[in-house]
């Protein structure tokens, strides 16, 4: 007797029947293969896999916007310390892979949304070098906070300042290897009334209208308060102003001697231009910001004789050491420029950490190395993670004064400074 | 009284930049009723241009001066062609102007995207090319690029106010941006005259760019753009599509500015100009010297 053929119903369930456990068991192969690109585990599981396959770090910079010159130094600079660990064999044993995203710099949800890629896409358990404040704060607020994934910032700004601070547990374990602003201030300030020998009689300030601004005003207030000082005279001004007069001829007016830049290159550029041209030679002590190329191109050495600059090297751009290691570098990535240089800091300090956590790497092992001691760093010097410590691992600047070298200006080392004093929410001296 | 006529000067000269900017914007909305948001980005081209002609082939500051005027004109007609004339055509009256409007907010964003790939976002120096001094007369204290300043940017607003209100060219204009049609069958030429007011405005743009650097400055991509803010205000508040009305503006905004930055506060110099604009037009709508009838 011939086979009577299949009702349509009971095939079309078969097929349902098939298709589903064909579904379950990609799902099931697809799970087993992440689990075995994991490195160490998911950041908030603290896995306990033994680890296999690349070490993945993050770095989240400003790829396009007006901010893009950060990425420009800090790409190469990030890249070629990788392949550099990577050359001599990696981190115990395993390569290291760098993956990147855009974090824009000025909106905190761009930032948001580059910490996901990199973490939750792209299978991250570390940044490094990360830029800048508001997009540091942004992200580590909302994917880092809760769990063990650790950002070295090269930044300053963003970092937490509630009372829970200083414990990463609980806020997040992003660290900042520039000092804030605020501390910038405190160290100019240290240094003129201390090593620099400059004495200042009366203290002026000429602040940008932005965060940057209002935290180098808040580092002068809590010198000035902790060595019962005088208040400062102040100015605001845009931080895209190209015009200093008004505010030059306050200050000048006010009798003030001596002025804390907390502004971007352009308003810098005008104060000097305005100081100048009004035949007035205070002495201009300039914060990161202030300090960079682009205010030496555009004026003559005369309007930048009494500014002190800084930067977070151990020493000057042009010093052998530091020139050998920039073509060392170069090596690995041709793009690397000087100005990147700082930006390798944070990623070796992160290399070291990852090797003392152990060939069973996890994201606890990882928090724990982070209190193994003071790692040194060609670029920065020694720095230390401390318990119960601010995140703002480095505090110190180098300071510099600038000559006219050609048609380039040359910085000359003029003296290395930490604060003094405690700044609320950022510093603890001690 | 020292600190007061400081504070007036500095006024005065950033005002009559801003004039210059402000009449660039005017010619093109006098002439075809469209607003160039990437004028900014004019005058960042116009800055890189001095910076290249300073720096790099190092010419003397009048050369560059001089051919501002070509560079700008070229990008002006660039802009044209590119952002407006496309679509002008292709939809009548306010949706047209509309999509202008985009579009060259596109070509803005678009230009500054461009320029952070080729040039430095972190700021370029461009050095004086003056000496930088003071030029002492009693309580007056200005400098040699700040005269300058003021000296071209009255020659040359006075120089598009003269074409503008008493030339035929300047009537045809004002013909066009009342009605083109009409005009056009009286004997103008719309896509002429719009091709003159174009590459006017980029002229004009290129120069402020020139002046700008003038002093020495820091040049970033984005250099240009800061500045249409203020313009924008002080045209509306002068009232848009008059020169007279938007040279007023920008000068009295500007001054202000300074005035305020000096005997109130520094830190909310910045809203100044927003505020005098919120209450002029709250008892003026169509600003100072606007009317609802488009005039110079």
């Amino acid at each position: 007797m011939p086979k009577r053929p299949e009702p349509r119903a009971t095939k079309a369930g078969r097929a349902t029947v098939i298709a589903v456990l064909a579904l379950l068991t990609s799902g099931a192969l697809a799970a087993c293969g992440s689990d075995s690109d994991n490195n160490g585990g998911t950041p908030s599981s603290g896995g306990t896999s033994a680890p296999k396959g690349d070490i993945v770090i993050g770095t989240i910079q400003p790829l396009t916007g007006p901010f893009k010159f950060y990425s420009d130094w800090a790409v190469p600079a990030v890249d070629a310390a990788v392949k550099k660990v990577n050359a001599s064999g990696g981190i115990n044993g395993r390569k290291v892979k760098l993956v990147e995203a855009d974090g824009d710099c000025t909106s905190g949800a761009k930032g948001v949304a580059a910490a996901r890629e990199v973490i939750n896409q792209k299978h991250a358990i570390a940044l490094a070098s990360t830029q800048c404040g508001v997009v540091v704060s942004a992200y580590n607020d909302t994917i880092l906070k809760g769990t063990k994934v650790i950002n070295f910032s090269a930044t300053g700004s963003g970092a937490n300042s509630s009372p829970d601070a200083t414990d990463p547990a609980k806020v997040g374990y992003s660290f900042y290897y520039s000092p804030n602003t605020a501390t910038q201030s405190v160290d100019l300030l240290t240094w003129a009334y201390g090593d620099g020998n400059l004495h200042p009689k009366k203290l002026g300030v000429l602040a940008g209208t932005d965060n940057y601004g209002s935290d180098a005003l808040k580092g002068v207030n809590a010198y000035v308060k902790a060595n019962n000082l005088p208040a400062p005279v102040v100015q605001k001004i845009d931080q895209t102003a190209t015009d200093a007069s008004v505010q030059v001829a306050k200050l000048k007016a006010a009798g003030v001697d001596t002025i804390v830049c907390g502004c971007y290159p352009p308003p810098t550029t005008a104060l000097l231009r305005g100081a100048l041209q009004s035949n007035w030679h205070p002495t201009v002590l300039g914060a990161l910001a202030s300090s960079g190329r682009a205010v030496f191109q555009a004026l003559p050495p005369a309007a930048y004789k009494n500014f002190y600059g800084t930067t977070t090297l151990f020493d000057v751009q042009d010093s052998p050491a530091i020139q050998a290691k920039l073509k060392e570098y170069q090596k690995y990535d041709p793009k690397l420029t000087i100005d990147g240089v700082p930006f390798i800091a944070e990623a070796e300090i992160l290399f070291e950490y990852l090797k003392r956590a152990g060939k069973d790497l996890t994201p606890d092992s990882l928090v724990n190395a982070l209190y193994t001691g003071p790692v040194d760093n060609w670029v920065l010097g020694p720095t230390e993670i401390k318990k119960g410590a601010y995140p703002q691992v480095v505090s110190g600047v180098t300071m510099l004064k600038y000559e006219q070298n050609g048609e380039d200006v040359r910085q000359v080392k003029v003296g290395r400074v930490t604060p003094q004093i405690s700044i609320p929410g950022i510093y603890n001296a001690q | 009284m020292e600190f007061f006529v400081t504070t007036v000067t500095s006024g005065l000269v950033s005002g009559a930049v801003l004039a210059l900017v402000a009449v660039g914007i005017v010619m093109v909305f006098t002439a075809t009723r469209a607003v160039n948001l990437a004028h900014g980005e004019v005058i960042t081209l116009g800055m890189y241009a001095s910076l290249i002609g300073l720096t790099h082939l190092h010419w003397s500051f009048w050369i560059v001066l001089i051919l501002m005027p070509f560079v700008g004109a070229a990008i002006g007609l660039a802009m044209e062609a590119v952002a407006f004339r496309p679509f002008i055509s292709r939809s009548g009256g306010n949706n047209a102007l509309l999509t202008i409007f985009i579009t060259t907010l596109a070509l803005s964003l678009g230009l500054q995207g461009f320029l952070t790939l080729v040039a430095d976002t972190a700021g370029t120096g461009v050095p004086s090319p003056f000496a930088i001094k003071s030029w002492n007369v009693g309580v007056l204290h200005i400098a040699p690029y700040q005269v300058l300043t003021l000296v071209v940017s009255a020659c040359l607003v006075g120089v598009m106010w003269l074409i503008v209100a008493r030339t035929q060219l300047g009537r045809a204009m004002r013909a066009i941006a009342q009605n083109a049609d009409a005009a056009a069958l009286l004997g103008a030429n719309p896509k002429l005259i719009s091709s003159i007011a174009w590459a006017a405005s980029g002229a004009l743009g290129a120069i402020v760019g020139a002046l700008l650097v003038l002093p020495g400055a820091v040049l970033t991509p984005f250099s240009g753009a800061p500045l249409l803010f203020i313009t924008f205000t002080g045209a509306v508040l002068g009232g848009f599509g008059s020169i007279g009305g938007a040279v007023v503006g920008c000068l009295f905004l500007s001054i202000a500015q300074q005035l305020f930055a000096g005997y109130v506060s520094s830190e909310w110099a910045a809203l100044v100009p927003f505020a005098i604009l919120i209450i002029v037009l709250a008892i003026r709508p169509e600003g100072l010297f606007g009317r609802n009838i488009q005039r110079v």
